[in-house]
């Protein structure tokens, strides 16, 4: 499974390995491959989560940031916050 | 200087209190690791090594850990796993790395990762149960999850670690924890929900990876009330959305403190059952045991059955069984059956707590919780309940009534607790729904109640319904619901059921579900009833719902350099019934009755 992804509005994607749980219901996860820094969530799929901080519209995001995808894929949204000439 | 310190705690923890008599001594089983550790690393450097490591290391592996059993678990709250566990790892490691012993072997350590996976999960709000449980899951979790990981070669450990945070360097062994070749892998294959039967701990989950599960955690343990743990059994906590809802109040600002004797280790701190004025369960007690006596989990839902009649130890109380059901996804039950030993009862108090806003409802049978981003519909349902008088404290008091406020770190910070109490009565059955929501997503489920003759119907969102027993004992029939059972109550969704603390179903048509004796001899009302899968109903005694479940089909790998152990939650542990048994024979083609309304109940409909 890839999760398409724009960040800072440049397209890409990322791959996902997809599971089903106990239950059955399907479970994809990986990494993202970013920039360490204060992102804004533009956009996201339904039942998208960062493993480490769940449902967020802002935060700060590592350089290989877990995450985690219930649903189906749709393209995650990202830009880039707190730099010089950036929203803050 | 180090022969003179290793005579003092010599002489105090292995002479004058030697550990292997006093194994409950908490911060002596640790330094007994480190009488060994000094031991072992200046064996041949100084002559009196080798009696340190003699008399330390023995009794150090030997109680490996005082405070869990084999299931992994630890009896004293996430706040002092973290503490112990990591310190213990010291004297493992070293013992390990010399050749002499390998602790890991040990049972608990093999299954010691489900503690943190289960109880501790990344996301939670905070800790659970036992002093230092305001801590969150950080560097120590991420350490002893990647040194776990890495002996055993479990990928989901490793998720586990990385889903709490980056690798720090807080502590002594991060620097050489952890292994690079193996790829994480959360934990989609374990279920998710457990009870640890050694130290009396059910954590319920919606899921175990995502940080904004919804958790219901119970404890009925039997350690009692000594040392890090508080008087709190039959307490509930829950979390959801990554916040704290119904919490054990109550901080732990320093040992022994005015706040912390006086109100935390207090029964009246918990979400648990006081009565006639807040009495409850002695502190600093080990025989204020409680008893969890049955377990069991499905799709569909989940339940558990603690019993903490004997951590009442003034014998006010002849029963306090709790039962809680987990209504997937999104409602806790919790049903009280409750009895007074004087024969003019007393007044049976439910307690409640939140962080922050809580607000009882209008009709004085229910409140609503509100946490950051998070809300906790709170009703009590069934005659019992309506009767009882609902009332609100932001004071932390002691027994006698006295403000007992927190210091230290905790100066400052404050809590809400409500109480329900029940007008004097010899015995109660309290049922409560507790619905966790979204602030910012609408409304918590609904739940209709019906109230019956001997029993409470409660019925929920997606065609799931649980039959609460309201008589003391006996047969519920559910006249045209179709179900005739004997337990404390019967959940039903689609075709799978779950009887509760019972013996028997019967449905419409005869066809009829009678507990098998279990191995122990033990029957009637240690008998929980495990369902696998839809439709599939299995009954057994103390062994219900050991294990991971059937559809567990990925087993962690060993990769080269590592030992291919496998825990033995993965590598001894059935999968699901423990005979080849076709649990679909005979039920093929039951369905749900079609109507919920009997004429026999007064249906209310309620949100």
């Amino acid at each position: 499974m890839t999760l398409p992804t724009e960040i800072d509005g440049a397209h890409g994607e990322v791959s996902l390995e997809a599971w089903r749980d106990v239950d059955g219901a399907r479970l994809a996860w990986g990494r993202l491959a970013l920039e360490p820094g204060d992102y804004e969530v533009l956009g996201a799929p339904a039942d998208f989560a960062f493993a480490r901080h769940g449902r967020i519209g802002r935060g700060a995001l590592g350089a290989s940031e877990p995450v985690l995808l219930r649903g189906e894929p749709g393209p995650l949204r990202l830009r880039r916050v707190g730099l010089a000439g950036e929203p803050r | 200087m180090v022969r003179t310190r290793i005579a003092v705690l010599i002489e105090h923890y292995l002479d004058r209190q030697p550990i292997n008599q006093y194994p409950f001594d908490s911060h002596g089983w640790t330094i007994a690791g480190y009488i060994g550790l000094m031991g072992t690393i200046l064996l041949h450097d100084i002559p009196e090594a080798e009696v340190w490591v003699r008399r330390a290391v023995p009794a150090f592996i030997n109680l490996l850990p005082p405070w869990g059993g084999e299931d992994g678990s630890w009896s004293q709250g996430t706040g002092y796993w973290q503490w112990s566990s990591g310190s213990n790892k010291e004297l493992m490691d070293v013992l390990l790395s010399v050749g002499a012993i390998d602790a890991y072997d040990k049972a608990f350590s093999r299954h010691e990762g489900l503690y943190p996976i289960y109880m501790f999960p990344h996301g939670s709000p905070t800790g659970v149960f036992g002093n230092d449980s305001h801590y969150l899951p950080d560097w120590p979790s991420i350490g002893l999850l990647n040194r776990l990981a890495q002996v055993y070669g479990d990928p989901r450990l490793k998720w586990a670690a990385e889903a709490i945070g980056e690798r720090t360097a807080s502590g002594l062994q991060d620097y050489f924890y952890g292994d690079e070749s193996i790829v994480p892998r959360p934990p989609a294959d374990l279920p998710k929900a457990k009870w640890f039967e050694t130290t009396g701990l059910v954590a319920m989950h919606s899921n175990l990876t995502d940080p904004e599960r919804i958790s219901l955690y119970f404890k009925s343990s039997p350690y009692g009330s000594y040392s890090h743990s508080q008087a709190d059994q039959n307490g509930f906590i829950i979390h959801a959305f990554g916040e704290t809802l119904a919490l054990k109040s109550g901080y732990y600002d320093y040992y022994n403190s005015v706040h912390h004797r006086g109100y935390t280790k207090r029964t009246y701190s918990a979400n648990a059952i006081t009565f006639d004025g807040r009495q409850g369960q002695p502190i600093d007690d080990f025989d204020a045991k409680g008893r969890m006596v049955g377990f069991a989990s499905h799709p569909a839902f989940d339940a558990a059955t603690g019993d903490a009649v004997a951590a009442y130890r003034g014998g006010e109380l002849s029963s306090a069984l709790r039962h809680i059901v987990y209504m997937k996804p999104d409602v806790f039950v919790v049903i009280d059956e409750l009895a007074a030993s004087d024969p003019e009862g007393v007044s049976f108090e439910w307690n409640l707590h939140a962080d922050e806003r809580l607000t009882l409802n209008p009709d004085g049978v229910g409140a609503t919780i509100e946490k950051g981003k998070a809300g906790l519909q709170v009703r009590l349902h069934g005659a019992d309940s309506r009767g009882s008088t609902a009332s609100v404290e932001a004071r932390f008091l002691d027994p006698d009534g006295n403000e007992a406020t927190p210091v230290a770190w905790a100066a400052g910070k404050s809590q809400v607790h409500a109480t329900f109490a029940t007008p004097k009565q010899r015995a109660a059955v309290l049922i409560a729904t507790l619905a966790p929501y979204r602030l910012d997503s609408g409304a918590p489920a609904a739940v209709a109640t019906a109230e019956c003759a001997g029993y409470v119907r409660l019925s929920f969102e997606g065609d799931a319904a649980l039959y609460v027993r309201t008589a003391a004992a006996g047969t519920v029939d559910t006249g045209a619901g179709g179900y005739r059972f004997d337990g404390a109550a019967l959940a039903v969704h689609g075709d799978a059921l779950l009887l509760v603390q019972g013996t028997r179903v019967e449905l419409d048509g005869g066809r009829r579900l009678r507990e098998r004796r279990a191995g122990d001899g033990s029957v009637g009302r240690r008998t929980a009833v495990r369902v696998l899968r839809s439709r599939c109903l299995a009954l057994a005694g103390g062994a219900a719902g050991r294990g991971p479940p059937a559809r567990a089909r990925h087993r962690p790998r060993a990769a080269g350099g590592r030992r291919s152990r496998r825990p033995s939650w993965r590598r001894g542990a059935r999968t699901g019934p423990r005979r080849p048994v076709d649990w679909r024979s005979g039920w093929s083609g039951v369905s749900m009755p079609s109507g919920w309304t009997t004429r026999r109940c007064r249906g209310r409909s309620r949100r």
